[in-house]
């Protein structure tokens, strides 16, 4: 053959093999043309997806099994306050002089709200004040001055015994001042339980341990982390205490339209600073609450809550201590709809230095605002009707209503900056009491 | 496909050429000889720029994977907007040469040049509607790449809730909730977590490289979920209220169909399709959707919904 003629020949043979075999490779490539996925032509890149696929799963794998046990997570909220008079929500009614009905029943007799200056989700007040005759753990003790606090320090522990068994414990670390050369740092563990999830619907859980109450639904909110605002409300400290026992909790119906939660504690649902908190039982009753909440269209939930037991710190069970009221909880896009009505009662055992108290009647409305992505804003009215005593020895005398108003700024997904104004009002005979409150939070999650 | 044409054609012209240059170099005028010589010329060089473009594929693809790779390697952690796109033959093809038949099939189409005819049939659910329910055809690889699909975030719910898209598609979630959303999917082979994402933010998007469900969902919010279906192909179609579907452009031969719903039963069956289609009836049940664990594999807890 001619060298020209060959060449000629090679170049066919060339184009030959680029007419069979290359647009073979072409098809395995993806490109866009169909093709049979065990074609023996485009074997090579299979067994590289096979490859490629086998490496994928294997560094899955490798992420699931070195996933941690334990999950720690909670969050620093440290905050800024600026309080009004002495920072103490009530004053003293000296020689009766508002309501000398009493005058002669008990010794001392104080007007106003000793919550109601709260600067912080743990509604803790800016001044306990200069209550006579009784010494209280004043824990931040303002005396009305403005200034700086790390509100709390949360860490919350969490790991899963079995994927249905939730172990958790939540842990709150209060920096405070101390005194006469003690720390006067303290912390508290306000969650420890086990969540049970039986079923495979997971619509029903059993708790055991120190946990959530069941009464109305602010306890959702009680952590810093979890409030739109900052304050509790002036309901807050007979239901968002924790407690000890245990709880069953169950969803019914399409969309869980009716919920019901049932709690058997050592006492009530009070917050533990409260003078109505056991953590421990004193005495042998133990508390029975619940709720049962119907889920409406429209997003909207209503419930009714009620708990009853022997009253803490009693060592008897013959003084009992109740509560129930009626709640409502709305949710449309960026609004939330947030309120509580609620009676109570507790005999009281002066004798034991237990107080007594009727809670005439007290609620909230709270409405809960995203404006932007980032900038929120609420507005809360409240009012509380309560008789506290103590034996012949003190009473306070409350007809307060409150209004909030706050902003929420979220800066990250790990930050949120919060700032509340608190105007607290007297009626029914109750003089005027300086004590409104501007209160800041900036919540940092880890 | 355009590669394949091109490709197509010039073999043709040298299994036409190749023959008449052998048998006309004893006869052929130098004019003509000079002619045929400039036709070689030209074919050899469009021979080269074919290789060349063959060659930018695979290094392209393999970039990718090995990029990707990478990424895997480094637990998950980074951007993953950093990861290079599928390479497109349309990204890397001359100008030159290219012809008005080289895009990519469309959905339904078949889009190559086999024989193609169109597979109906009927679903029957017991025990339940029919829903949002899909049929595809399994065993046929043809990518659709390149192509995003947005799954919004609002009111604590995805929307769409149910989405079909071709192996390789981007998947975008945007956060139009005032409220802060972790979407993860434990799905093997498309597993992703994108972390927390505050309202009115996106999160980088995520590249689905395995056929399959895909179950995604919000770590936050337990009723949060999306069904994802990837199919391998263009060739898929959405079942109609009454149970009916005609699936067009389907290769003839033998071809698994399968009937996909988040609510139902997966099921398939092997259909012969011939030139003048083929037909397949299933039968499913009813499934309740189960609840689901969160990234770490753990129980929710009732109180994050």
């Amino acid at each position: 053959m001619k060298p020209e003629a060959s060449r000629r020949f090679v170049l066919a043979t060339v184009l030959l093999a680029a007419a069979t075999g290359i647009p073979a490779r072409v098809r395995a490539q993806g490109a866009a043309e169909d093709s049979e996925e065990n074609d023996d032509s485009s074997a090579g890149v299979v067994l590289d997806n096979a490859a490629f696929e086998q490496r994928l799963a294997q560094s899955e794998a490798l992420i699931r099994n070195n996933q941690p046990t334990v999950q720690v997570g909670g969050y620093v909220d440290f905050g800024y306050f600026v309080p009004q008079g002495n920072g103490s929500g009530y004053v003293e009614d000296f020689g009766h002089a508002f309501f000398p009905q009493y005058a002669g029943q008990f010794g001392w007799v104080f007007l106003g709200d000793i919550l109601a200056p709260a600067v912080n989700s743990r509604g803790e007040v800016a001044d306990l004040g200069p209550a006579p005759g009784v010494t209280r753990f004043d824990s931040i003790n303002s005396r009305g001055a403005p200034g700086f606090i790390a509100n709390e320090v949360n860490v919350t522990l969490r790991s899963a015994l079995t994927p249905t068994a939730l172990v958790s414990a939540s842990i709150n670390f209060t920096p405070r001042t101390g005194n006469d050369f003690a720390l006067g740092d303290s912390f508290d563990v306000d969650i420890a339980q086990v969540e049970w999830l039986p079923t495979d619907s997971q619509r029903t859980s059993i708790f055991a341990g120190k946990m959530e109450p069941v009464f109305g639904i602010e306890y959702r909110d009680r952590k810093a982390d979890k409030r739109f605002g900052i304050t509790p409300s002036l309901m807050s400290r007979y239901t968002m205490g924790t407690a000890l026992g245990l709880k069953l909790r169950t969803k019914f119906g399409t969309n869980d339209w009716l919920v019901i939660a049932i709690a058997l504690t050592n006492g009530s649902n009070t917050t533990e600073q409260f003078h109505f908190y056991d953590e421990i039982d004193s005495n042998r009753g133990k508390t029975g609450s619940a709720r049962l909440a119907i889920r409406l269209p429209l997003s909207l939930e209503i419930g009714a809550s009620g708990s009853a037991g022997p009253q803490d710190r009693s060592t008897d069970t013959a003084h009992w201590m109740w509560f129930y009221g009626f709640d409502l909880l709305g949710h449309w896009g960026p609004v939330d709809l947030k309120g509580q009505w609620m009676t109570g009662h507790a005999d009281g055992e002066p004798s034991q230095g237990v107080y007594g108290l009727d809670l005439n009647q007290g609620g909230y409305l709270e409405l809960d605002a995203m404006l932007t992505s980032s900038f929120g804003m609420l507005g809360r009215g409240e009012y509380r009707d309560a008789f506290v005593w103590l034996g012949d020895q003190r009473a306070y005398i409350t007809k307060s209503w409150r209004a909030t108003v706050g902003l929420r700024w979220v800066v990250t997904t790990r930050a949120v900056l919060k700032a509340e104004y608190l105007k607290n009002g007297e009626y029914d005979g109750i003089p005027k009491i300086a004590n409104d409150i501007f209160t800041s939070s900036l919540v940092m999650s880890f | 496909m355009l590669v394949i044409r091109v490709f197509g054609w010039a073999a043709a012209c040298a299994l036409a050429l190749a023959p008449m240059t052998v048998m006309a170099a004893g006869e052929a005028t130098p004019g003509d000889v000079a002619r045929l010589q400039g036709e070689i010329d030209r074919l050899k060089q469009e021979l080269a720029d074919q290789r060349q473009l063959i060659l930018q594929l695979m290094q392209a693809e393999q970039q990718r994977y090995d990029v990707v790779l990478k990424y895997l390697r480094a637990g998950g952690a980074g951007d993953t907007s950093a990861l290079p796109p599928p390479p497109s033959p349309s990204a890397v093809m001359p100008k030159s040469g290219a012809t008005a038949s080289g895009s990519e099939p469309s959905k339904d189409s078949g889009g190559s040049g086999h024989e193609a005819a169109t597979v109906t049939g009927r679903v029957k659910a017991s025990g339940g509607q029919i829903g949002e329910a899909y049929v595809y055809i399994d065993g046929l690889r043809s990518s659709a790449r390149g192509h995003t699909v947005e799954i919004k975030q609002r009111d604590k719910q995805f929307a769409p809730r149910v989405v079909v898209v071709p192996l390789g598609t981007k998947l975008v979630f945007p956060n139009q909730d005032t409220v802060i959303h972790n979407v993860f999917s434990t799905a093997s082979g498309n597993s992703f977590d994108l972390g927390s994402v505050k309202g009115g933010e996106t999160s980088p998007p995520v590249v689905l490289l395995k056929p399959g469900p895909v179950e995604i969902f919000c770590n936050i919010h337990s009723k949060m979920r999306a069904d994802v279906l990837v199919v391998p192909n263009n060739h898929w179609t959405r079942v109609a209220a009454d149970g009916s579907f005609s699936l067009s452009g389907v290769p003839v031969g033998s071809r698994k169909v399968v009937l996909w719903s988040p609510t139902l039963k997966p099921v398939s069956q092997q259909v012969d399709v011939t030139p003048k289609g083929g037909t397949v009836t299933f039968s499913s049940e009813a499934m309740s959707v189960r609840p689901h664990l969160n990234k770490r594999g753990q129980a929710y807890g009732s109180y994050d919904e």
